[in-house]
């Protein structure tokens, strides 16, 4: 079977720090896929490896069959990357900044234009669409951008905590959306320290510390093997050994 | 070319805000506004200025002296009276200029003595207008002074020229250049020649300066905003999003550079633009016939260095931004590269290059920003070896820049330098 996403022995060091030491993982096309651990276990390092941003030190990693690092540009037009502290163009409406994000993905003006239709229902800005982004609060900017990850249905999305600092019916919102698309056939890969959320949405997670993989697995699964009433219990448990 | 100029839209459109065009637009208003302002108070000075005249000697020589400051830029108001009263009535008249002839000045000056005129400047103020009409009216007397001394001489040597008495020596000059020679003042060439290339430098400083903040300002942005990490990750080849950059902001500076120009253009036009001798006709044939005027064709390869400079710069600020943090720290980078372009200009303005010491002429060749100031002068004098070798040394600089920037924005450089930081803060805080 070919994965949607293949990652192999994967190390990544800056400097003499080693931030990932040798992580391995696969995710089945179509599956949403958590990644769980603390602040600095790897997680966002390991999202930018995926996305092409930054190059394995050592390792394998593939995109459907194709490796991120010989092949990059190809990579890139089936995945999008939603950064955990990513922004919008500020001086650009939210339209406008949908559609210079559109035009890197299709030369066909009708296909941009139902990229960006596609977008402008998935932000639920209603006018304010045509507004500033520099208008927008913190929330409506997030929706935006989950928006342009989203509005290409990319085949594999990356979503590095899609919900940070977002209140309650903000955060209820994205995860749905993203539940919607994973459900019309998106790979998703996200990561969270917010396990609770990461279990609502995903089909399997791995656990990480200290860049390594400590436990994967179904959630139901990892909560019955270990005795466990939700995730967190399950992480607390296995970096306790 | 859909995609990159897509790209170049949106940084016009970034850079292009009202707060950044406000400071431009109000220094454009200020100069304008300054320039005509000088412009009308000029055009008043240049008026026929009142001059009272008491004429206390009245005699044949106190009347010539008397009109000899008649002029078209001088009105003469003869009168009498004490100086209290001469003081009345020019206030009254609204005239600043009183000149006293006293009683002996006939019997003195064929006596072969001096005398003094009595020159009173009634003064509410000081600035340059006011000093022009004092230096008018100063020349009126160098004038009459000068129509005594001939009186003199023609009295002394009937017959004989006062003229060729005073000035038994006069110069014919000649100017050459490379093999040719041609009757001109070397002065008044070289003022016409440098009226035709001053603006050169200050134009290319100003896109140069612009446009590097300009395209720092882009790149830093892009990472304060968080927005790089987003576009480094679809489909678009990374030198498509650098030359994106760099047009965009070559665009914005050329627009903030027009606005400047021209209101730096309309603010020194204020001031007139004196060489050291009025030129004539001859001394533009003259220039013509030495080779030294610039035609469309020089003009053609002026824009070509131009253009290939600010391809320098833009591409050497690309590099250095990538670097920074933030859009004030990819300011500060951009700092060695005004260096770069400052270096040259003022070495330009006050030294010939060509009798410069050995290691500053290798200073100038070596800095690509140098070309463009140097070669007015060179197509003036032929020497189009220095100007096609500057095309080739700015075209290989700004190639490998540009490459670097675009193999930086390649790699995960562009992104680790802050990355790294942050990775050690994290383990310090954990540690």
């Amino acid at each position: 079977m070919e994965f949607a996403c293949s990652v192999r022995d994967l190390v990544r060091n800056f400097g003499g720090l080693r931030a990932l030491g040798g992580i391995s993982f696969d995710i089945k096309p179509g599956e949403v896929f958590g990644l769980i651990g603390p602040n600095g276990s790897g997680k966002t390092t390991t999202l930018r490896i995926v996305s092409t941003l930054l190059r394995p030190s050592s390792g394998k990693v593939s995109v459907f069959g194709i490796d991120v690092a010989e092949r990059p540009g190809e990579v890139r037009r089936m995945l999008s990357y939603l950064p955990e502290d990513a922004g919008a163009y500020k001086s650009l409406s939210g339209l406008d900044y949908l559609r210079f994000m559109a035009t890197f993905y299709t030369t066909d003006n009708r296909d941009r234009d139902a990229m960006v239709e596609q977008g402008m229902e998935l932000a639920e800005l209603g006018q304010r669409i045509r507004n500033r982004v520099k208008t927008y609060s913190k929330g409506m900017a997030r929706k935006l951008l989950l928006a342009r990850a989203l509005m290409m249905k990319p085949r594999l999305a990356i979503l590095d905590e899609p919900t940070s600092g977002l209140d309650v019916s903000n955060s209820m919102g994205i995860r749905n959306r993203v539940r919607e698309y994973a459900r019309q056939g998106t790979t998703v890969l996200l990561s969270s320290h917010n396990m609770l959320e990461v279990e609502f949405l995903s089909d399997r997670v791995a656990l990480i510390k200290q860049g390594e993989i400590i436990e994967t697995g179904a959630p139901e699964e990892l909560k019955q093997k270990h005795g466990c009433r939700n995730l967190e219990e399950v992480f607390l448990k296995v970096e306790a050994r | 070319m859909r995609v990159v100029i897509n790209i170049i839209l949106k940084e016009a459109k970034e850079l292009l805000t009202p707060q950044m065009l406000a400071p431009f637009v109000a220094i454009m208003v200020v100069f304008v506004f300054i320039g005509r302002a000088i412009r009308g108070e000029r055009a008043k000075s240049s008026r026929p200025q009142t001059v009272i005249v008491a004429d206390n000697d009245r005699t044949a020589l106190s009347q010539s002296v008397l009109e000899a400051l008649q002029s078209d830029q001088t009105t003469v108001i003869p009168a009498e009276g004490n100086l209290d009263e001469l003081l009345a009535l020019a206030r009254t008249a609204g005239v600043t200029w009183i000149v006293v002839i006293p009683e002996s000045l006939e019997h003195r000056i064929q006596a072969f003595e001096t005398v003094d005129l009595q020159v009173y400047n009634i003064v509410s103020g000081f600035s340059i207008t006011q000093m022009e009409k004092s230096v008018r009216l100063k020349s009126l007397f160098d004038k009459a002074n000068e129509r005594l001394a001939q009186a003199h001489l023609a009295q002394a040597y009937p017959g004989a020229s006062p003229e060729n008495i005073q000035n038994p020596l006069r110069t014919s000059d000649f100017v050459v250049v490379r093999d040719k020679v041609v009757r001109g003042n070397a002065d008044v060439l070289s003022g016409l020649v440098m009226s035709q290339t001053f603006m050169i430098p200050i134009v290319l400083l100003m896109v140069l300066i612009y446009s590097s903040q300009m395209i720092a300002a882009s790149i830093g942005q892009e990472k304060e905003n968080k927005t790089l990490e987003t576009l480094l990750t679809v489909p678009i080849n990374r030198t498509s999003i650098v030359i994106g950059k760099m047009v965009g902001a070559a665009l914005v500076a050329l627009v903030v550079s027009g606005i400047f120009m021209v209101a730096m253009v309309y603010w020194t036009g204020s001031f007139g633009g004196e060489t050291s001798a009025p030129a004539g006709a001859a001394d533009t044939s003259a220039l013509s016939q030495l080779g030294l005027s610039l035609g469309p064709q020089s003009y053609v390869l002026l824009a070509v260095g131009l253009f290939l400079a600010v391809l320098c710069g833009l591409s050497l600020a690309t590099l250095l931004a990538i670097f920074a943090d933030d859009a004030k720290s990819a300011q500060v980078s951009v700092t060695p590269l005004m260096m770069l372009v400052m270096i040259p200009y003022f070495l330009c303005i006050f030294l010939n290059i060509d009798a410069a010491s050995l290691p500053l002429k290798i200073l100038m060749y070596a800095i690509p920003f140098s070309y463009p100031f140097l070669m007015p002068k060179a197509i003036m004098f032929g020497n189009y070896g220095l100007v096609f070798a500057g095309f080739g040394y700015m075209a290989l600089f700004a190639a490998a820049c540009i490459f670097t920037a675009a193999r930086l924005f390649s790699t995960d450089r562009v992104l680790t330098a802050k990355l790294r930081w942050v990775r050690r803060r994290r383990v310090r805080a954990e540690g």
